[in-house]
């Protein structure tokens, strides 16, 4: 199996509790990658010409070896980029020592748009610290792209985010949408998929009176979007749906090294058994067995009978795989 | 662990029947930005001065393919993103 891109989750720490995280119930696990351990999964990986790591969490900057790990990466030739909250770069000195390391990409995930919401969502007070590091990185010249995901039909907050969006000058901004927390009942399908595909028009619609620049990533079913509004989507080329998991071209490992599926299964691991960073040979093991064979067979399967016909299939792709571990496609895909 | 995943995927909904793999979208949004820049397979090692991977979609964050079975952006590619 050929994989061009690896997540590594560096740690299971973060000092957000983001109420529509995928890790949440990980967290408590307060561990992360040994680096001499993280360096020889990065030599494995590379060795198996993994172009792109990314690093995820938890939250990977405050992961103690987060710079030291950036600069092995780069040293081997291999782009590196983060999802992050963003707060650890209000220390301008961090900041430096990041891009110096060689740093390619930095997601930054907005979780409220005062200290107030922020709190609420994730129990912490975050906010300044970090508009205070997207203002740093952009004032060393490292433009960052920033997102947020939208965990209910909120049309109210749309206009406060645009505002928020324009008032702190983010030149790059995805919206994104919640999906699925696994194995947990409290929070699935809050925000329906329906409701989502008309969210959309309701973005694109008040996007068209601003000049920011954005996208959004769409992970439901394209046929729940109102066409007319998809076509003028795709025609300025604002949507992003793409995942590697129905091709099978990235690879996910949880902090313990143990291979999952993707982010999302962050508690749901193909194998108990951990990869042994020092013995490549044991990815293939484990990429080798009878689960793994099974989830891709079902990641790669139409959800629906109406999707082998559609002709969007080929930019659609289903949706998000994890969507259907809980809802019916038939409900939903026209 | 690896039984939890099992039940898991016991639940899910979808047809079983394997479909086409889709190319997906990418908007353009990212062209010029440092996010990301990818070498496509095609030598540059450096997007900011194409990035249309010869095939639309502008990003090659998952996938590196370029969307297109060559995996190799010299050629034999299926054109811009369709939608």
């Amino acid at each position: 199996m050929d994989f061009t891109t690896a997540w590594l989750t560096t740690n299971r720490t973060c000092n957000n509790r983001c109420q529509w995280c995928y890790a949440l119930s990980t967290l408590n696990r307060n561990s992360s990658m040994p680096l001499d351990k993280a360096i020889s999964l990065v030599d494995a990986l590379y060795e198996r010409n993994v172009k792109r790591i990314v690093l995820i969490g938890g939250e990977p900057t405050i992961y103690s070896h987060f710079i030291e790990l950036i600069s092995y990466i780069r040293s081997k030739g291999m782009r590196v980029s983060v999802a992050t909250n963003g707060r650890r770069f209000s220390d301008l000195a961090f900041t430096k020592a990041v891009l110096n390391a060689g740093i390619n990409g930095i997601d930054i995930s907005i979780k409220g748009l005062s200290e107030e919401e922020y709190f609420i969502n994730t129990s912490s007070y975050g906010l300044k610290e970090m508009l205070q590091g997207y203002q740093n990185l952009i004032s060393l010249g490292f433009t960052p792209s920033v997102s947020y995901v939208f965990v209910n039909d909120d049309s109210e907050n749309l206009d406060n985010l645009i505002n928020f969006i324009n008032s702190n000058s983010i030149s790059l901004f995805s919206f994104q949408f919640v999906k699925p927390v696994l194995g947990s009942s409290s929070n699935e399908n809050s925000f329906d998929l329906k409701d989502m595909g008309k969210f959309v028009g309701e973005i694109y619609k008040r996007m068209s009176k601003t000049s920011i620049k954005y996208c959004i990533e769409i992970s439901f079913p394209l046929c729940l979007i109102d066409q007319t509004i998809l076509e003028k989507l795709s025609e300025e080329n604002r949507i992003i749906n793409c995942c590697h998991v129905p091709r099978g071209s990235g690879i996910n490992f949880d902090e313990n090294f143990k291979i999952i599926p993707c982010n999302h299964f962050a508690d749901y691991p193909f194998s108990d058994r951990p990869v042994d960073p020092f013995t490549p040979s044991s990815i293939e093991e484990i990429m080798k067995s009878d689960i793994v064979t099974r989830f891709r067979h079902l990641a790669r399967s139409y959800p629906s009978l109406k999707c082998q016909s559609c002709n969007l299939w080929d930019q659609c792709g289903g949706g998000c795989f994890t969507r259907w571990l809980s809802l019916d496609p038939n409900d939903y895909i026209l | 662990m690896e039984a939890c995943l099992s039940s898991l995927l016991d639940g899910y909904n979808g047809t079983t029947i394997i479909a086409p793999i889709a190319i997906g979208v990418r908007a353009k949004l990212r062209r010029a930005s440092q996010f990301l820049h990818y070498d496509c397979h095609c030598g540059s090692d450096d997007c900011t001065d194409c990035y249309n991977c010869h095939c639309g979609s502008d990003d090659c964050t998952d996938c590196y393919d370029c969307h297109c079975s060559s995996d190799d952006c010299s050629g034999d590619c299926i054109g811009p993103s369709r939608l």
